[in-house]
């Protein structure tokens, strides 16, 4: 029986003689391709996740905030997990910090809904 | 810190330059890793795209418990894995009298035959073991990884990669030593 030593070297040997060949020049723009389709996708279904969000809120009577809270406490609803936010917060210095962005923010008629929201919200998710 | 580890820290903190620096660094191993497990350059191609590709979408799930290298080898393998599987499904429903055709049919002079008939050797005695094996052997023989070096990547004990690599040696031995090539 031959040694494992010896068959290592030959097959080393007769492997090493036959390389594969290389990677396509084009690989680093193809890979930055995948990335660009991924965002898009991504924007596209944050989209429609924001529409479900908006209008599910508009039907159990809550407004789609476009404007700094003034009102009761909005929700931001993140694709991962919705944030209550407190009453008097300023959005605008707060949505950028909220990572990954939000899909959209609501803001209960009343203040007693909001934890209604937040329950829904999280029965979405799952 | 090497370098890969600070170019996966940089992808971390979305940095794209910092991902064609990787893809630079990488494209041509984990290229040759999926052609040898593949043996089908297009497939190869997209495989290997697909692999730098989660580099990017998941280098947040590095945490640094092994080095960006083997973490990055660790995704390739499994997504040529994936890839070779999703063909064969594919393979299997509509095109399987095509499979095992895999040479290299390419005219020339007498030596580039030559080399040419010994890369067709060599893939065709690879394509006797089963896919995960072909990695192991690549990576052990070609990119000279060590056993150590391997554990993690292939997510397999030690002494189970060595008795994968001895059978996949007498396999390959058997093969090419015989005359026709078809042990």
């Amino acid at each position: 029986m031959e040694p494992p030593d010896d068959l290592d070297r030959r097959l080393t040997e007769m492997l090493g003689a036959a390389p594969a060949p290389d990677a396509p020049p084009n690989m680093e723009a193809r890979v930055h391709q995948l990335i660009r389709r991924r965002r898009t996708l991504q924007r596209t279904s944050y989209g429609i996740a924001a529409a479900a969000v908006v209008g599910f809120a508009s039907f159990a009577g809550w407004e789609y905030l476009h404007r700094p809270a003034t009102g009761p406490g909005p929700i931001v609803v993140a694709p991962t997990q919705p944030v209550p936010v407190l009453p008097d917060t300023d959005l605008a210095d707060l949505l950028p910090l909220i990572q990954p962005p939000p899909i959209a923010v609501v803001v209960p008629a009343q203040k007693k809904e909001l934890a209604y929201l937040n329950q829904v919200s999280e029965g979405g998710r799952k | 810190m090497d370098d890969c580890d600070q170019l996966l820290r940089r992808c971390q903190e979305g940095d794209e330059s910092a991902l064609s620096e990787l893809v630079r660094s990488y494209q041509d191993r984990i290229f040759r890793l999926a052609f040898r497990v593949l043996s089908d350059p297009a497939l190869a191609e997209e495989a290997t795209a697909q692999a730098l590709f989660k580099v990017w979408n998941n280098a947040r799930q590095w945490q640094g418990r092994s080095s960006a290298g083997t973490w990055i080898y660790r995704l390739a393998v499994r997504t040529v894995l994936d890839v070779q599987r999703g063909q064969r499904r594919w393979w299997r429903r509509w095109a399987a009298r095509w499979s095992g055709d895999v040479r290299d049919r390419r005219p020339g002079p007498a030596e580039q035959q030559d080399q040419a008939d010994r890369e067709n050797q060599v893939q065709e005695a690879l394509q006797q073991l089963p896919e995960a094996d072909r990695a192991l052997v690549h990576l052990h023989y070609f990119e000279h990884k060590s056993l150590v070096e391997l554990e993690p990547i292939m997510n397999v004990s030690r002494d189970a990669l060595k008795m994968r690599l001895a059978r996949a040696r007498q396999k390959l031995r058997a093969f090419l030593e015989s005359p026709d090539g078809t042990a």
